[in-house]
């Protein structure tokens, strides 16, 4: 289920509320866990009820390998067999993640290498498995470590499976979630909570529906047709998807944050403006800041992080960004966009003190630019496209006629569309640019002189106006969940 | 009365934000099942200046809930055909509900819904393109908004909730106030004008190269019967009493070049054959073979490409009906085929193509 449904919205979160508070309201605090797992569950299957097991399967693996490893642990002599269990049970966690995830680029490079004919699986990859793969990864190394507590089987499965975290993040961690389930404080309705997380979750299914869908729908019109795109437009296309991925990923996270408040849990933080960073190590303390902790502590941690000199800590954050490259997707663009950010993190580590001399608008544009750049290999379907991309960039048209009236009518939002009618500028020679570039200055606008969501939030206060302000955008996000198809005019 | 910018307590705020978002979702709906702009619940409202434009999105609300006695069905072949004409020749209130590009299940589909309508069905017109007939007996043009095609209460939220819905024909009809003719809805010519030349037409066609390959003559049989079988035949047997005229369009010569040049004329023939045969064995349907009229389908002034006809050639057609010309019965079709066959193979193709050079 997408936050941005109308089963979502008109029947399951205000169902799960209404059951959560009302087995609460009675005191029966595990009968209003077991409601929120139960529909977490449901939120989870209502993607393909084939993917389950495999959630449920690997909730009741690490499970009992954390009672046996919790059964064990306190026994120095028995130390090495904690080990164990840690090590085979993060393999295993990591195996069914290969197994979906990375078993056919594998294959494809192993029958690329040896000219085989290995078959393909064609594997649908379950939804969140990158997510709660590594929230459980983390769990069991944190037991091992002797971090974590005596949990319940329904706090530890609820902590996996909370579905406003569940299916794209934030990477969330036991100790921050488990306890909050667990807080008797918690429990009830509280009006403060609700408020500010109806309002997070409006604002984030705005920027998810009325922002990154439009310039969404830019971007796969240009990448379907990417051969015949003069370079004016490819700059275009790769603008619109930078902003398309920030609005669509920060806009879940708001949503998830939003989700989470309205039953009185704080999920944390994942997005602070990174669009507003000055140099790559700023950015990446504001861009999917779960994921970078979560490495920090789990992988640039344990390989020594800065403890055994300059070069071995410039070879573990390599190894961060190679990973996080991979973790993203299987496929050689995504390993070469690790690359690139783990080579310029590393650079500008070296030289942040002469960086911080320069003009921060400059070092801001520095970061805006390669941020682009690397996007071109996050998006594109190949490493033989992103090469094209680029060959593009460099020598193809950068006359304004050359962008195809196609890219542009994908931001002619009916809504928008009638208000130029209504001024009378539809009629004027370039008025098919108004539009994209309105949605551009207004994105960029948003990006970098507005707070974020999370920092609203902190100053919310409830005042009518921001009741009008709620309601039109959720109304107004809801209505654009669906289309009336295009009239097929004239096909045979 | 307080200030849109003075703090309330968060209780309050909650609830009146829970009233707005609900109050707005409760007007929507209402509107959208009020004025019913794809007439799913209801006939139209009198006086409300409906847009009809959605072949895929109204066909099913108009099929169920508007008053006709014959339907015009069939592909983006039919759609200039204004209903007017058959009142005016034939007595009849004809809705036309044709869908571009259609195959048979996307015809069995608007039936289905005509019959919903439960009044009396005295004709259809049904104009035939086999040459989409042969594909999966399941298959539609188009994906279909399935929310106005079943009964499923719950996901009529697509249509309540839809801002193209409220927008583009709710509250831009009321703008322009430009009422839809039933005559003349879906109608094409107006948006062609200026493409109806043989100029035009040889301008943006591709010469076929000749192909080698041989093709067996039944081809095309496996496909069309299956799709007789669920799709087609089902509708003339179920309707005993209402009378079927089929009618096959008048392609270009171009349009036929393709399969001459793809030696899969003799297949074509064999297809047309093959769904005469079966038809003409119905009492309730009548057939009209337009192909063979060498007056049209080598007049390339009449084309927009080498399928989509003038108007005019509508209302031809209209008067054949009336009159029974091009009318085939057991006795003639396989002349009428054949002509049409002769007339393929010996028509000057160079001469035409020296102009496309």
């Amino acid at each position: 289920m997408l936050f941005n449904s109308y089963i979502f919205i008109l029947l399951f979160l205000p169902l799960t509320l209404t059951g959560y508070f009302a087995c609460n309201a009675k005191g029966r605090y595990a009968w209003g866990k077991l409601w929120l797992l139960a529909m977490s569950l449901w939120f989870y299957a209502w993607f393909n009820i084939r993917y389950l097991p495999v959630i449920t399967g690997s909730i009741l693996g690490n499970y009992l390998l954390y009672r046996l490893i919790l059964g064990e642990r306190g026994r120095p002599e028995r130390k090495r067999r904690c080990l164990y269990l840690t090590a085979a049970g993060s393999a295993a966690n990591l195996g069914v993640l290969f197994y979906y995830k990375y078993f056919d680029f594998f294959l494809e490079n192993l029958n690329a290498l040896f000219h085989a004919d290995l078959a393909l699986q064609h594997l649908v990859l379950p939804l969140g498995i990158s997510f709660f793969t590594f929230q459980q990864v983390g769990f069991l190394v944190d037991t091992y470590r002797e971090e974590t507590g005596n949990y319940s089987f329904l706090d530890y499965a609820l902590f996996v499976s909370f579905f406003p975290q569940l299916i794209a993040g934030p990477i969330v961690t036991y100790d921050e979630m488990i306890t909050q389930f667990q807080d008797p404080s918690r429990k009830g309705f509280q009006a403060e909570n609700a408020s500010k997380g109806i309002y997070a979750f409006a604002c984030g299914l705005a920027k998810k529906v009325l922002i990154a869908d439009v310039f969404g729908r830019a971007v796969s019109w240009g990448f379907a047709r990417i051969e015949e795109l003069s370079a004016l437009t490819l700059l275009l296309v790769i603008v619109s998807y930078m902003v398309q991925l920030y609005f669509d990923f920060s806009g879940y996270c708001d949503m998830a944050r939003g989700t989470g408040f309205l039953f009185n849990i704080t999920i944390p933080v994942n997005f602070n403006s990174p669009y507003k960073a000055v140099n790559l190590i700023d950015f990446w303390k504001r861009w999917h800041i779960t994921l970078s902790r979560f490495l920090t502590k789990y992988v640039y941690i344990p390989l020594g992080g800065n403890r055994k000199g300059k070069r071995r800590a410039d070879l573990n954050v390599f190894m961060v960004y190679l990973l996080s490259g991979i973790w993203h997707g299987a496929g050689w663009t995504f390993l070469c966009w690790g690359v690139l950010h783990g080579a310029v993190y590393i650079l500008t580590k070296r030289f942040l003190p002469a960086l911080e001399k320069l003009p921060a608008a400059l070092t801001w544009l520095g970061t805006m630019v390669f941020f682009l750049f690397s996007l071109i290999f996050f998006r594109a379907e190949s490493m033989g496209q992103a090469l094209f991309i680029l060959k593009g960039l460099v020598s193809g048209s950068y006359a304004p006629g050359s962008v195809p009236a196609g890219f542009l009518e994908q931001f002619q939002t009916p809504e928008f569309f009638y208000c130029l009618k209504l001024l009378h500028l539809t009629g004027l020679p370039q008025s098919a640019y108004i539009l994209p570039l309105a949605y551009l200055a207004a994105a960029w606008l948003i990006l970098l002189c507005c707070k974020n969501v999370n920092e609203k939030i902190e100053r919310f206060r409830p005042t009518r106006l921001r009741a009008l302000g709620v309601s039109v955008l959720l109304l107004w996000s809801v209505f654009s969940f669906s289309e009336v198809s295009a009239f097929l005019y004239f096909n045979f | 009365m307080r200030k849109l910018g003075t703090a309330m307590t968060y209780i309050r705020w909650w609830k009146e934000t829970c009233i707005l978002i609900l109050a707005g979702l409760a007007a929507a709906a209402a509107l959208v099942i009020a004025v019913d702009p794809f007439f799913h619940y209801h006939a139209p409202l009198p006086g409300f200046p409906y847009q009809i434009d959605n072949q895929l999105s109204q066909n099913p609300g108009m099929a169920r809930h508007m008053e006709y006695d014959s339907l015009m069905l069939g592909s983006s072949m039919t759609v200039n055909f204004e209903t007017d004409w058959f009142l005016q020749d034939m007595g009849l209130h004809m809705l036309k509900l044709p869908y571009n590009g259609a195959y048979p299940r996307d015809i069995r589909n608007i039936m289905e819904k005509a019959d919903e309508n439960g009044g009396e069905l005295k004709r259809v017109f049904w104009g035939v393109d086999l040459a989409s007939y042969t594909g999966g007996v399941a298959e539609t043009k188009y994906p279909l908004p399935e929310y106005l095609y079943n009964k499923n209460l719950f996901d009529d939220v697509n249509y309540w909730y839809n801002k193209d819905v409220l927008l583009d024909y709710i509250l831009k009809p009321l703008v322009e106030w430009e009422p839809a003719s039933l005559s003349h809805v879906y109608s094409s010519e107006e948006a062609l004008e200026g493409c109806y030349s043989r100029e035009y037409v040889l301008s943006h066609y591709q010469v076929p190269e000749k192909n080698d390959a041989r093709f067996p003559e039944d081809m095309f049989i496996d496909g069309l019967e299956a799709n007789l079988q669920a799709n087609i035949l089902p509708i003339i047997e179920s309707h005993p009493d209402t009378e079927f005229t089929l009618f096959f369009p008048p392609y270009s010569i171009l349009y036929w070049y393709e399969y001459l040049q793809n030696n899969q004329l003799d297949a074509v023939v064999y297809e047309y054959r093959y769904f005469m045969e079966k038809l003409l064995a119905y009492d309730n349907v009548e057939l009209f073979f337009f192909p063979g009229d060498e007056e049209i389908v080598c007049d390339l002034d009449l084309y927009a490409d080498t399928g989509h006809y003038r108007k005019r050639i509508n209302r031809y057609m209209t008067d054949c009906f009336s009159d029974g010309r091009h009318r085939i019965a057991v006795e003639n079709y396989e002349e009428e085929l054949q002509k049409m066959k002769r007339m393929v193979e010996e028509y000057d193709y160079a001469a035409l193509f020296t102009e496309v050079r």
